[in-house]
């Protein structure tokens, strides 16, 4: 154990070292492709690791302290005005996509269906407060962009939840890791239940809150390094083709009424930018793309991008992801056609 | 396979605790050494600090506590807390995801932090009139556009980059502009269809982080400027506005009186 402990204070010291003298002096210089494909994956996982704890907080809540039985308890039971309440609780958390993964594994855990569970996915980042706020913010010009982007994102929510509501098992559709992960809280829930029965509940109350903080750090660890390993993978992919696909290829596309929303849901999917963002971003390219296609864009690159499938594959089987990203693909385009052409 | 060795559950423990402590203790390096700006907007900055701290704090307790429990109960497998969860769902083994993971927290640290270079910005305005970017800053405050404007009647040397481009936007008579003084520091650069005698002085614009990092920049009319300055390098540039017959999409050029090569500015991105 002790030389464990060695080993950590040593790679410590080690890359602190890097970090502070060696970097400058080694003056390593690498080809500015490689050197910029760094620095954007590095911005990347340095802009959205905040996002990403504050998620994981979030879903230690929601596991541990949440009313959420309760909550759950209060929705409808028919399944269309519930999985309609459930896309909306985006409304109530300023979380945005690679936080709402974490915060999505703990509602499946708290009981709800896959495909509920997608519905929250899908509508959460977009119905989001800090994301509304932002779209406002970026498109004062152009007003009507917030409600069509939340119109849009609550429909397609909707329409991929129905249509995952009838599989019949949810479990199948749930990836072996995340399986893992329901079983062995389950245990242990049927653990505490008996924990409960054989003890006094007053002499452990003090006992049950600490241990409740413990098992929050380490839920909170867990979903933090799960997120922070695919956040770094879709970073280093993203920033991979920026550098190495040329935009002029997605924007010498942009005038027209078609090709400009798949220029868009394609850039949208590379980029892979966060949902709180975005407006800013997609208002850079207002000028030059046809607002269908705009529109079509901050659908779509919150629900579906390099970085969102690669932490969603945590939770979920490839076969599911396939199905939803085709269908939020379609129901994307669909609704840039129908601004493009009909508004 | 020493590592198969090590992994029993607690050691996994430890070691994730120990890689999102490196990646805070990055974070926060940035910040201390005021290079956080060089992947994301100014305004990201308290919010990435006070969550990397909590997290510091919570995978700090963590480790402690995990070292304290092997110290006092060295047998005692998993209790009703260390078990349930994870660690064991996690599989850990030096995965694919991992190793990236890895190589990221390595040039984290083993490089020195540097901006997008220019082959970004050339592969970027090639397609954009480099100065079609929008008041960027308007999420922050509002009005940011007509703050600058107002500031017309006073120094207007002291206008960067981006607040020039921001009040392109907003007034495109060149009678706003002529004759008004500028002083603005850049990197040189001559996007695709820019008239032979002109070129821009030139900032990347950040919104987010550097990933939507977009280049903007004043129109300089300065014929032979090719044999002066190398593209890319960062120069002062002083002058003022006139109309120009140039074809560019701005209102007024930069007639200037004097460039200087400089060096990049502390934080070479505007906002």
């Amino acid at each position: 154990m002790l030389v464990l402990l060695m080993g950590f204070v040593l790679a410590g010291a080690l890359l602190l070292w890097l970090k502070t003298d060696a970097s400058p002096a080694l003056g390593l210089s690498l080809p500015t492709e490689l050197q910029d494909l760094i620095t954007l994956a590095l911005s990347i996982v340095v802009e959205a690791l905040p996002f990403v704890i504050l998620g994981a907080l979030v879903s230690v809540i929601v596991r541990l302290f949440a009313p959420t039985q309760r909550i759950l308890h209060l929705l409808p039971k028919r399944p269309l005005l519930r999985r309609l309440s459930i896309s909306l609780f985006g409304t109530f958390m300023p979380v945005c996509e690679c936080g709402n993964v974490p915060v999505a594994r703990g509602l499946v855990i708290k009981g709800l269906s896959v495909a509920e569970s997608t519905t929250f996915l899908l509508a959460a980042p977009i119905i989001n407060p800090v994301t509304v706020l932002a779209t406002s913010q970026a498109f004062r010009l152009d007003p009507s962009i917030v409600w069509v982007r939340m119109g849009g994102a609550l429909l397609i929510a909707n329409l991929v939840g129905g249509l995952i509501a009838l599989h019949k098992d949810q479990r199948e559709l749930i990836s072996k890791g995340f399986y893992n992960t329901l079983c062995e809280v389950e245990a242990a829930d049927e653990h505490h239940h008996h924990d409960d029965h054989e003890h006094d509940h007053h002499h452990h109350t003090s006992n049950r809150w600490r241990d409740r903080w413990q098992e929050g750090i380490v839920i909170f660890r867990d979903e933090v390094s799960l997120m922070l390993k695919v956040l770094c993978l879709g970073a280093v992919i993203a920033g991979a083709t920026q550098v190495f696909v040329p935009r002029d290829v997605l924007t010498s596309l942009g005038g027209d009424p078609f090709l400009s929303i798949l220029a868009m849901i394609a850039l949208a999917f590379i980029i892979s930018i966060c949902a709180n963002v975005d407006a800013f971003f997609a208002l850079a390219y207002s000028n030059t793309f046809t607002f269908g296609s705009i529109v079509a864009f901050l659908v779509f690159g919150p629900m579906i991008d390099i970085k969102m499938l690669t932490m969603m594959r945590t939770t979920y089987k490839v076969r599911l992801l396939a199905v939803i990203t085709l269908l939020v693909t379609l129901s994307s385009i669909l609704i840039g056609l129908v601004v493009n052409y009909a508004l | 396979m020493r590592f198969r060795a090590l992994a029993d559950a607690r050691s996994v423990s430890l070691a994730t605790y120990f890689a999102v402590l490196l990646f805070n203790v990055y974070t926060l390096s940035l910040y201390f050494n005021q290079q956080l700006t060089l992947y994301i907007h100014p305004r990201y900055i308290l919010f990435t600090v006070a969550f990397n701290a909590v997290s510091l704090v919570a995978c700090g307790l963590g480790f402690v506590l995990t070292v304290w429990r092997m110290g006092t109960a060295p047998s005692k497998s998993g209790t009703a807390v260390a078990s349930p969860g994870s660690v064991s769902s996690l599989g850990w083994r030096p995965s694919f995801t991992v190793l990236v993971a890895g190589l990221v927290l390595v040039a984290a640290y083993a490089l020195p932090a540097r901006t997008l270079s220019s082959d970004t910005a050339d592969q970027r305005s090639a397609n954009f009139n480099s100065i079609e970017a929008q008041p960027s800053g308007s999420g922050a405050g509002s009005g940011a556009g007509s703050d600058t404007l107002a500031l017309f009647g006073a120094a207007t040397s002291r206008l960067n980059v981006a607040e020039w481009a921001k009040a392109f936007n907003l007034r495109s008579n060149p009678d706003a502009y002529v004759g008004k003084e500028v002083d603005v520091v850049g990197f040189v650069f001559h996007p695709k269809g820019t008239p032979e005698d002109v070129f821009y002085v030139s900032r990347f614009s950040v919104t987010c982080c550097a990933v939507d990092a977009r280049p903007i920049g004043l129109p300089v009319y300065l014929p032979g400027w090719q044999e002066e300055f190398e593209e890319d390098s960062w120069v002062r540039v002083t002058g003022s506005f006139t109309e120009t017959e140039e074809e560019i999409a701005e209102p007024v050029i930069v007639a200037p009186e004097n460039i200087e090569p400089t060096e990049q500015p502390e934080d070479p991105y505007v906002n």
